[in-house]
């Protein structure tokens, strides 16, 4: 959960990688108000399309509201959502907040609380 | 960035300009202090609901600065949050899902006690004070 030593405030918190091959996105860091622009862009150029959608959330350490929007917003331009392994704080909102209960959004990997 | 102005056995301050970036800051200055009390079971909730709440200040109160305030009161954390600005009661309403408001209800849902001294335009400044207890059933 820590934030590695030395690291500036400048520094982007989040690291977005997209594999188009596997139309995933992948997200390391904290999804927060400050981020959440860069992974809708990410996010963007996969949505329009009638395949499946992946956001890798295994090295995601944190998600507030601002992402949860993201998500969501997302969601409604995609045909399927896959929001696969979230852990700890992430796996806790998404629990919290019920997300599939938007149609289209699967969530894979949750771990047991 | 944590200029402890109280007894800091007892309270740690930290101020940071109301920016989406700041949001982080507030979070590493509260993890420190979690870092160094016993908190560590509570702290995705108190993570999630400080951050909630350093938003709103930077989204919504206008102002320039946002003051947090991380305190211990027996086997409770408290923090408090504090903006300069005028507080805008928001209601998640189904037509505007995506819009917001989910703030308040995220603090609830993860702490103990939310409570909310709103700034007025006669009288500025909002505090949201967010309380977690060990132990508790809050999340």
């Amino acid at each position: 959960m820590s934030v590695p030593e030395g690291t500036q405030p400048e520094e982007a918190a989040l690291r977005v990688t997209t594999d188009p091959s596997t139309r995933t996105v992948v997200l390391e860091g904290e999804l927060d108000l400050a981020s959440t622009d860069r992974f809708v862009q990410a996010l963007r150029p996969l949505l329009d399309h009638p395949e499946p959608v992946t956001v890798d959330l295994a090295g995601l350490e944190f998600m507030d509201s601002s992402g949860l929007r993201a998500v969501i917003q997302s969601a409604r331009k995609a045909a399927t959502l896959v929001l696969l392994r979230p852990r700890g704080q992430v796996g806790q909102l998404l629990r919290l907040c019920d997300l599939e209960r938007l149609e289209n959004v699967r969530i894979e990997g949750l771990e047991d609380e | 960035m944590s200029d402890r102005e109280i007894d800091s056995m007892v309270a740690s301050d930290c101020r940071v300009r109301a920016h989406p970036s700041s949001v982080r800051l507030v979070r590493q200055f509260v993890r420190e202090q979690i870092k160094s009390s016993s908190f560590s079971d509570e702290e995705a909730d108190i993570l999630l609901a400080v951050s909630e709440a350093a938003n709103n200040a930077v989204l919504h109160s206008g102002t320039d600065e946002v003051h947090v305030t991380w305190r211990l009161q027996g086997t409770c954390a408290e923090v408090l949050i504090r903006d300069r600005g005028v507080f805008r009661h928001r209601i998640p309403m189904p037509i505007r899902d995506e819009q917001g408001g989910r703030g308040l209800p995220l603090m609830m849902a993860v702490m103990d006690e939310v409570d909310v001294s709103p700034g007025s335009p006669d009288q500025p400044g909002t505090t949201i004070r967010l309380r977690k207890c060990k132990n508790s059933n809050g999340s």
